[in-house]
């Protein structure tokens, strides 16, 4: 029952780098905090894990709370730093950190498991608590479906998926964690969100443009790029 | 006698011979007068004695009278006695006898009968006897074999008892044992509990103090940029103007991001910005970047002609305490109600196809015109921001325009297939837009009275405001939709709980306040696009599909009326409810309209009433 020290150490081992990081960091660059939500053992610390350190973790635990996870990218020349927020999934680990997370956020990862309908099916109530805290309607949110190489055992259809997320007006991506390179790279998902929110551009064609920024370049209203 | 002389002494015989011939002849006539007695003497002596027998058996007879079971067999022998002595009697007595023969002979049956009888029943009782010894025996070797069964389960029992008591041996062991585990099983539990809280509280901390840090560094980031921006000197030039505006428009990007600290620091900005450049022209320049649709329209004489003059903005609007004037107005009920933008005039126009104009004067209410021309019934009434027309939006599927000028001229703008449920000027001089049962949002203009764009959207419109870039429409499935200017393409949906009743925009076009059916009014923030406030109260029910509810004309309140016929008034900036008038209207208040100076409030409801409410 005891949670093991080393992956309590490895958290703030890369908070702790992390930090570091954004010490040695010049102070002008925007740190973006993107939180990672969704039903427990869906493989958001495995999401995470693969996009901070480029490889997938063997051995995981329930996450406590929160793991925090730190990336810097360089986006046309500007340095961001992604802080990822990889929450609990367990109602118990995660009941007293929830106004935390949403406090300051900048954009929303939805995850769940292709292989597991239950989660996806839950996915409206993460949803409902997300907007109760009454996020701002520019902050980006998308959903991911992970596990997606574990073929045979799919019980989420595409179909099925695309539609929710069209319904909720997210951008979805299937992706593995474990096999990047089945269906969309987590590298990509993550790098095109990061793009989006350096640009403070919309996720979705029917999100509005920010009145007081994007009308100025009127042009580039038209370069709408195909989600699907 | 006679019998002594024999007795005398023998020796006297000579003297004795005549003694002995006289003792010889006495003893001979006592032999002889002896023996002619000797009968009666013989006779005399049976006679005594059948007499005593006779005494006797009297007696005895008397005593068998007495008690006859006594001696009846015994006097049988004695009988057969006395048979021979006296005939009279024997002969009785043989006849008692013979009767008692055969008595005895009946009883004698009888007494053989029975005998046979308790032969029989001595002999079934024997064979019962035998039968019941039988059976006794039986039973007897039944009973010894169950008291040699019995010995065997008892012995059963006693080796169950021995071994059961061995297992409850072990099993107390083996509870106590798991006891133990269960003990050390909840204390680690416990220990993991703690462990997890204290996990979870390092965590929150954790989370708390990446959040502090994260504000501090956008607030570092933001009050550099700041810095920056406030270095940079402004021109006032013509030439450089648009640059300039640019510069300032990008610099300001970074500003709304924090939302506390920011809503201050941009309307300081704003002023800032405001002061600097003079404000007409900074509009001027905005809508020539902006509004690309324009340079289509072929009259345009010079720039300041296309919008209209700015109205006279309110300084301060004063929340109405009382109502100084009351009256049926309509013939039916009033749905729509709109001051003028000069304060003077009140229009209102209901189910009865008429629109009513009223003059405000001394407090009260007179009617100066009253203005025809609709086939049914009129749901919301608007003036020009000149004042000069009146666009009315109707039921019979198309929005009337009247003039109120020199030439009282009237125009229709037809082509809806469904009751028009609003009609609003655009801030564009000679442009309208409506809104439609028939699913869409129509752009008129007003010139040519023709529509010039239709808009479809996915569900009944029930109100439309204008503002600068955007048409706002709010609709039956909850949502409110933003449309840009020039595209037709819906740019933003904004969902609420309730289908949305009314829209109303704030003189500064920053804020929108929605009213929708779920009982609450929402202040939406047009910039941000998120809801600011949201007003409920106890008793504020949205009473009808079109119930339209306004901001105060200097945006610091926002009133409503609700269907009990109460008004209620919100403050914009604290939520908190400033006040409900009551006992005016009798039935649900249909629409309310505020005075541009602030000072009377006008509202009506659906049994034909109008009310003027002011503050002093």
């Amino acid at each position: 029952m005891e949670p093991e020290p080393s992956r309590l150490e490895s958290s703030l081992e890369l908070s702790l780098t992390g930090s570091t990081a954004s010490l040695l960091l010049p102070p002008r660059s925007r740190i973006f905090k993107i939180i990672v939500i969704g039903d427990s053992n869906v493989g958001k610390t495995c999401l995470t894990y693969r996009f901070s350190s480029g490889c997938f973790p063997g051995h995981t635990e329930a996450t406590i709370g929160v793991d925090f996870r730190e990336r810097v990218l360089d986006i046309d020349c500007e340095k961001i730093k992604i802080q990822l927020w990889d929450t609990a999934g367990q109602e118990r680990f995660r009941k007293s950190m929830v106004q935390h997370y949403y406090r300051n956020v900048h954009a929303v990862v939805f995850v769940y498991d292709v292989t597991n309908l239950a989660s996806f099916l839950s996915l409206p109530s993460w949803i409902e608590e997300c907007k109760q805290h009454s996020l701002t309607y520019d902050v980006p949110r998308i959903l991911v479906g992970n596990k997606c190489d574990l073929r045979d055992e799919i019980q989420v259809p595409i179909d099925m998926a695309q539609k929710f997320a069209d319904t909720q007006n997210m951008p979805l991506f299937e992706t593995s964690a474990k096999n990047p390179n089945d269906s969309d790279h987590v590298e990509a998902i993550f790098l095109t969100l990061a793009h989006k929110l350096k640009c403070h551009k919309p996720m979705m064609l029917s999100q509005p443009p920010d009145n007081n920024k994007v009308l100025l370049q009127p042009e580039q209203r038209d370069d709408v790029t195909c989600w699907c | 006698m006679a019998a002594a002389p024999e007795e005398l002494s023998p020796g006297g015989g000579a003297r004795s011979a005549w003694k002995r011939h006289i003792i010889g002849a006495l003893k001979q006539r006592d032999r002889r007068q002896k023996a002619s007695f000797q009968d009666v003497i013989e006779a005399y002596s049976r006679l005594l004695e059948n007499t005593g027998l006779l005494w006797q058996l009297t007696g005895k007879i008397q005593t068998e009278l007495k008690d006859p079971h006594i001696c009846h067999t015994s006097r049988s022998p004695r009988i057969s006695l006395l048979v021979p002595s006296s005939p009279e009697s024997l002969h009785a007595m043989k006849e008692q006898y013979q009767e008692q023969v055969t008595e005895l002979q009946h009883t004698g049956g009888e007494l053989a009968y029975k005998i046979i009888e308790l032969n029989k029943s001595l002999v079934a009782k024997d064979g019962k006897l035998e039968e019941q010894e039988v059976r006794v025996s039986d039973l007897d070797e039944e009973v010894q074999h169950l008291e040699a069964s019995r010995k065997c389960l008892r012995d059963l029992v006693d080796l169950q008892e021995t071994e059961n008591v061995e297992l409850k041996v072990e099993y107390d062991q083996v509870l106590k044992w798991k006891h133990q585990k269960e003990e050390k099983l909840r204390v680690a539990v416990h220990k993991g509990e703690e462990i997890l809280q204290e996990m979870v509280k390092k965590k929150v901390q954790e989370a708390v103090n990446r959040n502090r840090k994260n504000e501090r560094v956008k607030k570092i980031r933001i009050s550099n940029e700041i810095k920056k921006a406030t270095e940079k000197t402004v021109n006032i030039d013509m030439e450089r103007e648009e640059v300039m505006t640019l510069d300032l428009k990008a610099l300001s990007l970074d500003i709304p991001e924090p939302q506390d600290s920011g809503r201050t620091l941009n309307r300081a900005f704003r002023s800032a910005s405001a002061t600097m450049l003079s404000s007409s022209k900074l509009v001027e320049t905005f809508k020539e970047f902006f509004d690309f649709r324009k340079r289509r329209v072929n009259s345009m004489s010079s720039q300041s002609e296309n919008v209209y003059p700015k109205a006279p903005l309110c300084v301060a609007s004063s929340i109405p305490s009382k109502a100084i004037f009351v009256l049926e107005a309509h013939d039916s009920e009033v749905n729509g109600v709109k001051f003028s933008p000069s304060s003077k005039l009140v229009a209102t126009g209901g189910a009865d196809r008429v629109i009513k104009l009223w003059d405000v004067m001394g407090g009260r209410l007179h009617n100066i015109q009253n203005l025809e021309g609709c086939n049914s019934s009129i749901t919301s009434v608007e003036f020009s921001p000149s004042g000069t027309q009146i666009l009315a939006a109707s039921s019979d599927k198309a929005a009337h325009l009247w003039s109120l000028d020199g030439n009282k001229s009237k125009d229709t703008l037809t082509g809806h297939s469904d009751k028009v449920t609003a009609a609003k000027f655009k801030s564009v001089i000679h442009q309208a837009v409506t809104g439609s049962m028939d699913r869409t949002v129509k752009e008129w203009d007003l010139h040519k009275g023709a529509c010039l764009r239709s808009i479809r959207v996915p569900s009944f419109c029930t109100d439309v405001v204008c503002s600068d870039y955007f048409i706002i429409s709010g609709h039956h499935d909850k949502k409110i939709r933003f449309w840009d200017s020039r595209v037709t393409r819906c740019t933003q949906e904004i969902p609420v709980q309730g289908k949305v009743t009314s829209l109303n925009i704030n003189p500064e076009q920053t804020q929108l306040l929605s009213c929708s059916r779920d009982d609450t009014l929402k202040v939406i923030e047009l910039r941000m696009n998120n809801v600011r406030q949201v007003f409920r109260a106890d008793g504020f029910k949205c009473g009808g599909d079109l119930t339209r509810a306004i901001f105060s004309p200097d945006g610091n309140y926002a009133i409503a009326g609700s269907a009990d016929g109460a008004l209620f008034v919100w403050n914009v900036t604290t939520g908190r409810l400033e006040r409900s008038l009551q006992g005016m209207h009798s039935a649900c208040v249909n629409a309310v309209a505020w005075s541009l100076s602030g000072e009377y409030v006008v509202s009506i409801d659906r049994k034909r009433m109008v009310v003027l409410w002011s503050s002093f």
